[in-house]
């Protein structure tokens, strides 16, 4: 499984996740688990089956105490997180991809 | 991570290259003369030539028939939360599967996504190919109900709109139309048949600036928001504040009117911050304080449920009884939690008030 952690930070609240597979041929659906991290240690999993091809979708923090949030995912995945600064914005540059 | 916008931003001209006869426009005209054609779809009513395209440069005549450019081709695709739209009163925290293309018939000098909605910018590698039942497929694997046409202006792909929309029905999901609403009669009539619920962003209650930083005027956007009202079906409004231009209190106060008196009391408002973008990085984001004296003035003059947006800790995110004030949505981030408070049919548990507030099933 790969990893990747984004850190948020203050007056931060929204991300774009993009997740791909490496080849056009697809044996999903393929597993990607987000993982929210809080201040006081604790942490919230929330799997996620990925059967497109190409998946798109938005991330919001939950709740202040969350600071961070960890994503696990199968090799044959490629990640892409953009940072939103604005609700009707799309980003089209991605922060991370891995 | 945003593109900045400058005099020498890379254009790929797409408009130039497309020529695509798969979808002929919906609402146009063929004149007489030399193979012109004259678009209905918005109010500029642009007349083309042949080989040419309209102002917002996804529309083109091709041999004296008007093609709609951008049909099946969507440059967004992504899974979000229905209170992105700034819908607050229909399934709060539905899953939507928001939609867009390239192209707009606004020029909005702020605009956020100016890399896809000035189509000159618009780089080919994000567009891709997808039918109608690709996308209501799309949603259905996902366990989503609600398509959003949202974005850049979602008028200019109309026809893939209309199309979509009524496949979408015909399979029991919904539409959510978020538009600037800079459209024809007739258009927005086929608009409010084809979709369920509607997000309007209005920029201002002033034409001037509508003309100085759109590019547009305000009669019809108007005329689109009180027709989608008188049909009945959910609507809320948006303006955003943009700071040094319409972060007024007089500018308040003409919105918060129109709502109150050419709409109705209960027609949900969202005051939302604007970010500095394209033409306008010069100015700073719109503070908070400015969203909350907008918020306050309202709910004083007799609007119901006003909200703040693009912010997202504040106690201007959360849904109240507009008769006993008890909460009954709370936000945090994007994400809504349904109180106790509120019953199923949108009642208020302690008073009995109706607000309007539609659950998820
Ligand atoms: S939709 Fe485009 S082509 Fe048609 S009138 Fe409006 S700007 Fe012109």
């Amino acid at each position: 499984m790969k990893t990747y952690q984004y850190q948020w930070p203050p007056k931060k609240y929204l991300l774009h996740a993009q997740v791909q597979h490496e080849t056009d041929e697809t044996d999903g659906p393929y597993r990607l688990n987000i993982i929210r991290e809080h201040c006081d240690g604790t942490t919230t999993i929330e799997p996620m089956e990925i059967a497109d091809k190409n998946l798109r979708f938005i991330i919001t923090r939950k709740r202040p105490e969350e600071n961070s949030i960890s994503f696990s995912y199968s090799e044959q995945l490629i990640l892409s997180v953009y940072e939103l600064e604005d609700t009707a914005f799309y980003p089209i540059e991605p922060y991370y991809c891995g | 991570m945003s593109i900045k916008w400058s005099e020498h931003a890379c254009k790929y001209n797409l408009q130039n290259e497309w020529n695509d006869t798969l979808k002929e426009a919906y609402l146009y005209d063929r004149l007489s003369t030399e193979h012109k054609v004259r678009c209905r779809l918005c109010p500029r009513n642009c007349v083309i030539q042949q080989g040419e395209v309209g102002f917002c440069k996804v529309r083109k005549n091709i041999n004296g028939t008007l093609y709609a450019q951008t049909y099946e081709k969507a440059a967004h695709v992504a899974i979000e939360k229905i209170e992105t739209e700034a819908i607050f009163h229909y399934e709060p925290g539905a899953d939507i599967l928001s939609l867009g293309t390239i192209g707009c018939n606004l020029n909005c000098s702020y605009c956020q996504n100016w890399s896809l909605s000035q189509a000159e910018y618009a780089n080919p590698n994000i567009i891709s190919q997808r039918t109608s039942e690709q996308i209501v497929n799309m949603a259905l694997k996902n366990n989503i109900k609600i398509l959003s046409w949202t974005y850049s202006e979602p008028a200019v792909w109309f026809e893939f709109v209309i199309d979509t929309a009524r496949l979408a029905r015909k399979h029991g999901l919904v539409s959510l139309f978020k538009s600037a609403y800079f459209l024809s009669e007739e258009a927005t009539d086929m608009i409010i048949d084809a979709a369920d619920l509607f997000a309007v962003s209005l920029k201002a209650m002033d034409n001037k600036y509508y003309q100085t930083h759109t590019q547009g005027w305000i009669a019809p956007v108007l005329n689109c928001t009180k027709k989608i009202h008188r049909s009945g079906k959910p609507l809320e409004i948006e303006n955003l504040i943009v700071t040094g231009l319409t972060d007024k209190d007089s500018e308040y106060i003409k919105i918060i009117d129109f709502v109150k008196k050419e709409l109705d009391e209960s027609v949900p408002l969202h005051f939302s911050s604007f970010h500095p973008d394209y033409k306008y990085v010069h100015l700073p984001q719109a503070d908070s304080s400015h969203l909350e004296r907008a918020r306050a003035m309202a709910l004083e003059r007799g609007l119901q449920y006003v909200y703040v947006g693009n912010v997202f800790e504040n106690v201007g995110l959360h849904s109240y009884c507009s008769q006993c004030g008890t909460m009954l949505v709370e936000r945090f981030g994007l994400n809504s939690r349904v109180l106790e408070t509120l019953d199923r049919s949108g009642r208020c548990v302690k008073c009995g008030k109706n607000n309007n507030i539609k659950l998820k099933p």
